[in-house]
C-alpha cells in the first residue's frame, strides 16, 4: 500500500508566534510543553496518512480527526455517523451530528446511509475509536462491566450491571469495516485486561490469527490490525499473531510503567522505536486551530491528577 | 364501489395541533416511542417535555442517534425499556448518567445494537422489509446476547399473537450469503474495484464456521423497527405536513417513516407551496405525519441547524445535575418543564446555571442563534 | 389547470410545421460562452425558487414588526431586534448588489444585441 504522508509543517495550516504566545499566557500553558491530551490528540493524527478516509467515532476521536486534517492528512476524508462526509472543520465538534462538523462538508446524508455508502461500500481506511476497555487483542469494551444483563433479564438477583457505559453507538460498525482500527485511550491496568469480558468494538484481529478465533474467521471481511494510542504508548497488532505489542513509547516513559498498566505479558514490536517529540508546530495547530477552547485538550488523566499532587 | 373515505394521514390542515394536544392523542403509558434527532442536535425538546409535563410513563424507548431525550424521561422516571445503540452524551458526558443509573438499579431494562445494525432497522422499517443484512457485529458480545429475549418478551403467545408487538421474535439472525459473497465487490472487478479500502477478506470468510456450523460467508439479518409514534424535529413543515429537514440528517427519515404515527415538531408551519416549489429538498412526504406542532426555539437547549446553536453551558451543568440523587433529579425535570412551552421558553434559558452573559428566558435563546452560512453559531464560546 | 390550458393554446399549426434545414453559422467558442452564461442563470433561478415564497412573507413579518417597536418596553429586546436586523440587512444587501450588477449587465447585453442585430441588417 502506498502511503502519502504530508509531514512537512510549512505545509500546514499556519498559526502565528506572537498570536500563539498570547494565548498561552491567555490560558496559563506553557508554549514549548505539551499535556498529555496533546499528546494523544498528536499521536494519533501521526497514525494516519494524506488521502485516507477517516471514520470519527465521537469523544477523542472529534479532536483526533480534526488534528490529522490539519496536519498529516489535509486531503483525508472524514466521516461521522450522523451523514457527514468530507467537512473542513474550523471549530471542534462535540457531537458526531453537530453543524461543526458538518461545515463545507462534501455531503450531509443520514445515519444509515453513512455506514452503507460509505463504510460498507470501501471508503474507510482509518477506524478512529475511544473505548472504555481494551485487550490483548484490540477488543474494546464500552458497554458493559459486572454482568451484561440488566435486572429482568438476568439470573444473578443482582439490579443490573455493575458499570454500564454507553454501548456501541458506531464504535462496532467503525471497527468491523476500517482496514485499520485506531483507537485512542487513557491507559490504566483495569482498562487492558487480558480477555474483556464484553466485545463492543473489534479493532484487530479479535483472537489469535488463523485460528477460529480471529475477526475473520468470525465473519468480518475487512480489518488488517490495529493501532491503541494511549497515554503511554503506542500498541500496534502484530501482524502474524494479532496479538498487541508495544511498538512506540513517549518521551519520558518507563517501559515498566506501560507493562504495569496492563493485564497481560506485553512483548515489544521487532520495529520498537521511541515517538518523536512532539513538535512545536503540532502542539501550536492543535491548541490554536483544533481546540482554542480547550475542550478536549484541557481535560486531565488520573495520573496527570497524581503527578499535580 | 364502496364510500370515499378520506385516510386520516390524508387529512389537512387539522394535523396542525398543540404540543399538548399532539402528546395527548399519540403517546400513551407504555407507548413505543421513538425520539428523533442525534445527541444535541434536532432532538424534539419541546415534544419530549410535553411528555414529563403530562407524566407518561412506562415508555418504550427506541432510537438511535444519541440519548439526551431519554436521560431527561430516565430522570423523569418515565422509561421502562429501552431498545438502542448509544447511551452518551458524547463530548458532555461519556455515560448518560440517569439512564446509566437505571440500567444500573433495575429501573430500565435494555437491548443493544450497534448504529449500523440498528440503522438497517430502521431502513428496513421505512420500506416494509422483513429484515435487512448487516455485515458487522460479527464476533462480538452484542450478537451473544438478547435482554428481551431472556426477559420473555419475544416470539408469539399461545393464542398466536404477538407477546410485545413492538418487539421482533428474534434480535437477529444469522444467516450463509446464498449469492457467496458476490456483492462484496473487489474480487468482481479485473483489477480490483474503485474503492478506498485495501483488505477484503473474502477468500478467509468463506472458510467461516461461525454462526451456522457450514463454511460460507455469513451475513446477519436483523428484524425493521416498528415504533408506535415518532417524535422528530423539522425547521419547516407545510400545512398538510410536507416536511423539510435542513442540516445533518440523522436517523430521523427513516425512523419517522417506519412508526405507525409521526408527530412533528417544527420551526415553522408554511404554506405547502413553499416546500413544493423544490420537491428535491424535501425530507418526509405528508402522508407520514400525522401531527404538526409548531414551536420556535423548542429545539432548545439542543442545536437546529442554520437556526440557533445548543446551550453548552446548561449541558455543562446538566453533567453534575443528573448525577444528583434520584428524587432529587425527578423533583427538577417535572419542576424544570413547567405548565406550558412558552412559559418554559421565556423563563429556562439560563436559569439555574452560570452562563458568561447571565441572560435569560427568550434573551438568552437569541445569544444562541446561528450564523446561517454556518449552520452554528461561529465562536460560541464553550468553556470546558 | 389553467396553465396547461395556456400552453394548449400556444400550439398553433404554424408551430408544428416542419422547416428546411438550415446551415449553423455560430462559432462554437461563442456557444460556448452562451451556455456558460444562461447555465449560470440557471443555477440562480433554481435556487430563486426555492426562496420565492419566503421572499414574498419578509415585508409582511417585517411590517408586522415594525408596528411591534413602538410597544418595546426593554431595551434589550431592542438590542436584538437591531442584531437581527443588521444580520438580515447584511444578507439582503448582499443579495441585492449582486443582483443588481447582473441586473444592470443584461440590460446592456439586450441593448447590444439590439445594436447587432442592427448591424448584421445594414
Amino acid at each position: 500500500m502506498s502511503v502519502i504522508r504530508q509531514s512537512d509543517p510549512k505545509a500546514w495550516t499556519h498559526v502565528d508566534d506572537t498570536e500563539y504566545e498570547a494565548y498561552c499566557k491567555e490560558k496559563g500553558v506553557d508554549p514549548e510543553k505539551y499535556t498529555t491530551m496533546e499528546l494523544l490528540t498528536i499521536a494519533a493524527a501521526r497514525q494516519t496518512y494524506d488521502y485516507s478516509f477517516i471514520f470519527a467515532g465521537t469523544g477523542l476521536p472529534m479532536i483526533g480527526c480534526m488534528m490529522a486534517q490539519h496536519t498529516y492528512a489535509p486531503h483525508g476524508m472524514i466521516i461521522m455517523e450522523a451523514g457527514i462526509l468530507d467537512p473542513k472543520l474550523i471549530e471542534v465538534p462535540i457531537s458526531v451530528s453537530e453543524a461543526r462538523g458538518g461545515y463545507m462538508a462534501g455531503g450531509l446524508s443520514n445515519m444509515a446511509d453513512t455506514f452503507g455508502t460509505y463504510a460498507q461500500r470501501g471508503f474507510c481506511t482509518f477506524g478512529m475509536l475511544g473505548g472504555a476497555e481494551c485487550d490483548k487483542y484490540g477488543n474494546l469494551n464500552s458497554t458493559a462491566m459486572g454482568g451484561y444483563y440488566s435486572k429482568n433479564a438476568r439470573d444473578d438477583g443482582k439490579p443490573g450491571p455493575a458499570v454500564r457505559f454507553a454501548g456501541s453507538g458506531g464504535a462496532n460498525n467503525i471497527a468491523s469495516y476500517a482496514d485499520m482500527g485506531l483507537a485512542m485511550m487513557v491507559q490504566e491496568k483495569r482498562r487492558f485486561p487480558e480477555v474483556n469480558e464484553y466485545i463492543t468494538s473489534v479493532t484487530g484481529s479479535r483472537g489469535p490469527i488463523g485460528t477460529p478465533e480471529d475477526r475473520w474467521h468470525m465473519g468480518l471481511f475487512r480489518g488488517s490490525g490495529t493501532t491503541i494510542v494511549s497515554d503511554l504508548c503506542i500498541f500496534r497488532s502484530n501482524p502474524q499473531t494479532g496479538e498487541l505489542e508495544m511498538a512506540e513509547i513517549f518521551p519520558g516513559v518507563d517501559e515498566q510503567l506501560v507493562r504495569d498498566n496492563v493485564s497481560w505479558k506485553l512483548k515489544t514490536a521487532k520495529d520498537f522505536k521511541p515517538f518523536a517529540v512532539p513538535l512545536h508546530e503540532e502542539i501550536k495547530i492543535a491548541r490554536m486551530v483544533c481546540d482554542p477552547n480547550r475542550i478536549y485538550l484541557g481535560r486531565k488523566t488520573k495520573r496527570d491528577l497524581a503527578a499535580e499532587k | 364501489m364502496a364510500e370515499a373515505t378520506i385516510p386520516t394521514f390524508m387529512r389537512g390542515k387539522d394535523k396542525i395541533m398543540s404540543l399538548s394536544d399532539a402528546v395527548k392523542t399519540f403517546v400513551k403509558p407504555g407507548t413505543c416511542i421513538c425520539p428523533g434527532g442525534f445527541s444535541y442536535t434536532k432532538k424534539p425538546f419541546a415534544l419530549a417535555r410535553e411528555v414529563i409535563r403530562q407524566n407518561i410513563g412506562d415508555l418504550f424507548a427506541t432510537m438511535n442517534g444519541g440519548a439526551s431525550i431519554v436521560d431527561f424521561w430516565a430522570g423523569a422516571g418515565l422509561v421502562k425499556l429501552l431498545d438502542t445503540t448509544y447511551i452518551g452524551l458524547e463530548g458532555i458526558q461519556p455515560v448518560a448518567f440517569n439512564i446509566r443509573r437505571s440500567i444500573q438499579d433495575g429501573t430500565i431494562d435494555v437491548e443493544d445494537y450497534s448504529n449500523y445494525g440498528y440503522g438497517l432497522r430502521t431502513v428496513a422499517g421505512r420500506y416494509g422489509w422483513p429484515f435487512a443484512p448487516l455485515m458487522a457485529e460479527f464476533g462480538t458480545s452484542l450478537m451473544e446476547h438478547d435482554t428481551f429475549a431472556k426477559m420473555g418478551l419475544r416470539g408469539k403467545k399461545a393464542d398466536g399473537s404477538w407477546i410485545h408487538p413492538s418487539i421482533a421474535p428474534a434480535r437477529a439472525a444469522v444467516i450463509e450469503d446464498p449469492f457467496d459473497g458476490w456483492g462484496l465487490r473487489p474480487h468482481a472487478f479485473e483489477g480490483g474495484d474503485a474503492t478506498s479500502n485495501k483488505t477484503n477478506a473474502l477468500e478467509q470468510i468463506r472458510e467461516s464456521t461461525a454462526y451456522t456450523g457450514n463454511k460460507g460467508v455469513k451475513v446477519i439479518l436483523v428484524p425493521p423497527i416498528l415504533p408506535e409514534v415518532t417524535i422528530i424535529l423539522a425547521q419547516r413543515v407545510g400545512e398538510r405536513g410536507t416536511t423539510r429537514i435542513e442540516g445533518i440528517l440523522g436517523p430521523d427519515a427513516e425512523q419517522a417513516i417506519a412508526a405507525k404515527n409521526v408527530i412533528v415538531q417544527c420551526e415553522k408551519v408554511v404554506s405547502e407551496e413553499e416546500l413544493r416549489a423544490q420537491p428535491y429538498s424535501n425530507t418526509i412526504s405528508m402522508m407520514f405525519i400525522d401531527a404538526i406542532v409548531e414551536q420556535p426555539f423548542g429545539g432548545f437547549p439542543g442545536q437546529v441547524s442554520y437556526y440557533y446553536d445548543y446551550d453548552w453551558d446548561f449541558w455543562r451543568n446538566w453533567a453534575q445535575l443528573n448525577r444528583k440523587p434520584k428524587e432529587e433529579v425527578k423533583e427538577f425535570m417535572f419542576n424544570w418543564v413547567m405548565e406550558d412551552e412558552w412559559s418554559f421558553l421565556s423563563t429556562r434559558p439560563g436559569d439555574g446555571y452560570p452562563t458568561i452573559t447571565g441572560t435569560k428566558g427568550l434573551q438568552r435563546l437569541f445569544e444562541l442563534r446561528a450564523d446561517a452560512l454556518y449552520g452554528y453559531k461561529p465562536g460560541l464560546a464553550r468553556p470546558l | 389547470m389553467e396553465q396547461h390550458k395556456r400552453i394548449k393554446a400556444r400550439i398553433v399549426p404554424e408551430d408544428q410545421r416542419l422547416s428546411e434545414f438550415v446551415e449553423p453559422k455560430e462559432s462554437l467558442e461563442t456557444w460556448q460562452k452562451v451556455i456558460a452564461a444562461t447555465w449560470d442563470m440557471t443555477i440562480v433561478a433554481v435556487a430563486y425558487n426555492d426562496m420565492r415564497i419566503p421572499l414574498r412573507r419578509v415585508p409582511e413579518t417585517l411590517e408586522t414588526l415594525e408596528t411591534e417597536i413602538s410597544r418595546i418596553s426593554d431595551e434589550t429586546t431592542l438590542n436584538i431586534i437591531e442584531e437581527e436586523i443588521k444580520t438580515g440587512i447584511r444578507h439582503f444587501s448582499d443579495i441585492l448588489e449582486n443582483s443588481r450588477d447582473s441586473r444592470d449587465r443584461m440590460d446592456r447585453i439586450l441593448r447590444a444585441t439590439w445594436n447587432r442585430r442592427v448591424e448584421l441588417k445594414s
